[in-house]
């Protein structure tokens, strides 16, 4: 029923996601002047794990747990959003620049894309830095205008929802427990997934049957052609015998419409 | 009800000496050569009790048992959403001795045997319980001979590392158990050092130990690190506006598990962002 078709949403929304925390830091200072500057890493955390084994300790080496601060985030799940709904029907098209091919794609349908971000810090004071550096910018959206369906020409402001926000802090434990100091900030991403393209050529010639009755096996009637019509000057006409053949109109020209009407019977 | 005055177990120092030299023999029979690296508190944070820039600027040479025989302890290598965690523990034990030896001068020969001058005060020897600082309770070389270590705790530090060459690892002490081995003979003669493996957060590392100070140099994601240097000077290469110049830098460089550049990467060449002029946050640029 379906054919192939995919358009790489997902890993946009994803990409778009990560790219808004990709460039955070955080400062240490002495009291008097700045010692540090720290890079924050992001990464998205589910991969293969032999990947992460081979990129991350290849020679079984590795002298150190972890290295922090560092934000891992997930796509935790989609769900569909009924009040974004558009009319099914409604159809986007988009026309090729030399305006050969017309493509149409049915309006896409409105999901709400779930991410967890986390961020895990050594200490709690780099955590607060990272905490004040985003939250600030989701009231509680932030939106993105993202290219959405670059084959269409379709670019939509994607609005990112701040939901909540909590704290792990495995401090108050016997002192061989490890302390994981972690935030967890939940977003709603409000996303569309749109369905497949369809390219169909310029239309250059419409032909209308009539029939007197609606029996079986009647004769057609009469017939209406209308064709494109251009005189050789690059003039308008409704003379299809004046005019050059539809195939050598081009969409832009200034063209004039040739009906010819056909009796039978 | 007083204990039999004619048995005395618990009060006899030549036998109490005895049993920690025997146990400090022991140690440098079945143990490793590790190095341990004290930990110097830098801008400590009263508030949140904790101190983000602490740094590591020494490594004394000692020998430990590892207790845990048949392997490491913990929960072992990991994948989380934030990638790679290996949580390796061990646990080291240290004859209090010998701790109390390395505190400020490195009493070990080459070959790791105890090093005692003759000159050497063993009048108040600070084996049991440590009061005092280490000039007055440890024993001491002759003056002019010390290796200037800065280890100034009286007892192993919760928070102190701990070198052990054989895996090439670094361990953060998380606890220092005092009473393993409760009283035998009536004094304490090891610590137990349960450690994990260190948890890395760009602290400065300068031991003067190439591999101990590479953590820093793989590891560590201070921006400031790259920082233009003036040629053959110590200052740095500042813009107008006052600014550091910095060298390009990226933050997988030094952290292979980061998608840092990969989202801008994306982002940029996919012309997945619209930074069009329709676009008014971002004004042309990211």
């Amino acid at each position: 029923m379906f054919g192939y078709f995919s358009h790489g949403l997902m890993r946009k929304y994803v990409i778009v996601f990560g790219s808004m925390f990709n460039d955070l830091t955080i400062q240490r200072n002495n009291g008097s002047s700045r010692v540090q500057t720290l890079a924050v890493p992001i990464a998205y955390g589910p991969k293969q794990k032999f990947l992460v084994r081979l990129d991350t300790d290849p020679n079984l080496d590795r002298e150190i747990a972890i290295s922090l601060p560092r934000l891992g985030f997930e796509l935790t799940g989609i769900n569909y959003d009924p009040i974004r709904k558009l009319n099914s029907t409604q159809k986007n098209s988009f026309v090729f620049s030399d305006k050969t091919l017309l493509r149409t794609q049915y309006t896409p349908v409105p999901y709400n894309i779930d991410f967890t971000l986390s961020i895990m810090v050594k200490n709690a004071d780099d955590g607060t830095q990272i905490l004040e550096q985003i939250l600030p910018y989701f009231k509680p959206e932030w939106n993105m205008s993202v290219n959405i369906m670059p084959d269409m020409d379709i670019s939509m402001d994607i609005p990112t929802v701040l939901n909540s926000v909590s704290l792990q802090d495995s401090y108050d434990a016997d002192f061989m427990s490890r302390r994981v100091l972690m935030w967890d900030l939940n977003f709603t991403m409000k996303g569309y997934l749109y369905g497949p393209t369809t390219n169909s050529g310029v239309i250059t010639r419409t032909q209308v049957d009539f029939y007197a009755n609606t029996a079986p096996d009647t004769e057609k009637s009469s017939r209406v052609v209308i064709v494109p019509g251009l005189t050789a000057d690059g003039l308008p006409t409704s003379n299809s015998a004046a005019s050059i053949h539809r195939s050598l109109i081009d969409s832009d020209d200034d063209y004039g419409f040739a009906a010819n009407t056909f009796f039978y019977g | 009800m007083a204990v039999n005055q004619y048995f005395n177990h618990f009060n006899y120092g030549r036998e109490q000496d005895l049993v920690e030299d025997l146990t400090i023999e022991s140690i440098k029979i079945y143990g490793h050569d590790v190095k341990y690296v004290p930990r110097t508190i830098v801008a400590r944070d009263n508030l949140y009790g904790e101190d983000p820039l602490s740094s590591f600027n020494d490594a004394a040479d000692v020998e430990m048992y590892i207790k845990n025989v048949e392997g490491f302890e913990g929960e072992g290598d990991l994948l989380s959403r934030f990638g790679l965690q290996i949580r390796d523990e061990i646990t080291f034990t240290i004859a209090r001795k010998r701790f109390d030896q390395i505190r400020s001068e490195k009493l070990m020969t080459e070959v790791g045997y105890n090093l005692l001058m003759e000159d050497a005060s063993t009048t108040t020897p600070s084996r049991q319980f440590l009061t005092g600082n280490h000039e007055t309770e440890s024993i001491v070389l002759e003056e002019g001979t010390g290796d200037g270590y800065a280890i100034t705790s009286n007892r192993p530090n919760e928070g102190d590392l701990i070198y052990f060459p054989m895996v090439d690892k670094t361990f953060e002490i998380k606890h220092v158990e005092h009473e393993s081995l409760f009283y035998q003979t009536g004094r304490l003669q090891t610590y137990d050092l349960r450690c994990e493996l260190f948890e890395y957060s760009s602290e400065a590392i300068d031991t003067g130990i190439t591999e101990i100070d590479e953590i820093e140099d793989k590891f560590s994601l201070n921006i400031l690190d790259n920082e233009l240097l003036l040629d053959g000077e110590d200052g740095s290469l500042l813009a107008e506006d006052g600014g550091s110049l910095m060298q390009e830098y990226t933050v997988e460089a030094t952290d292979a598990q980061a998608n840092n550049n990969l989202f801008t990467a994306d982002i940029l060449s996919g012309g997945i962002v619209d930074f069009s002029e329709d676009d008014p946050w971002s004004e042309g640029t990211f």
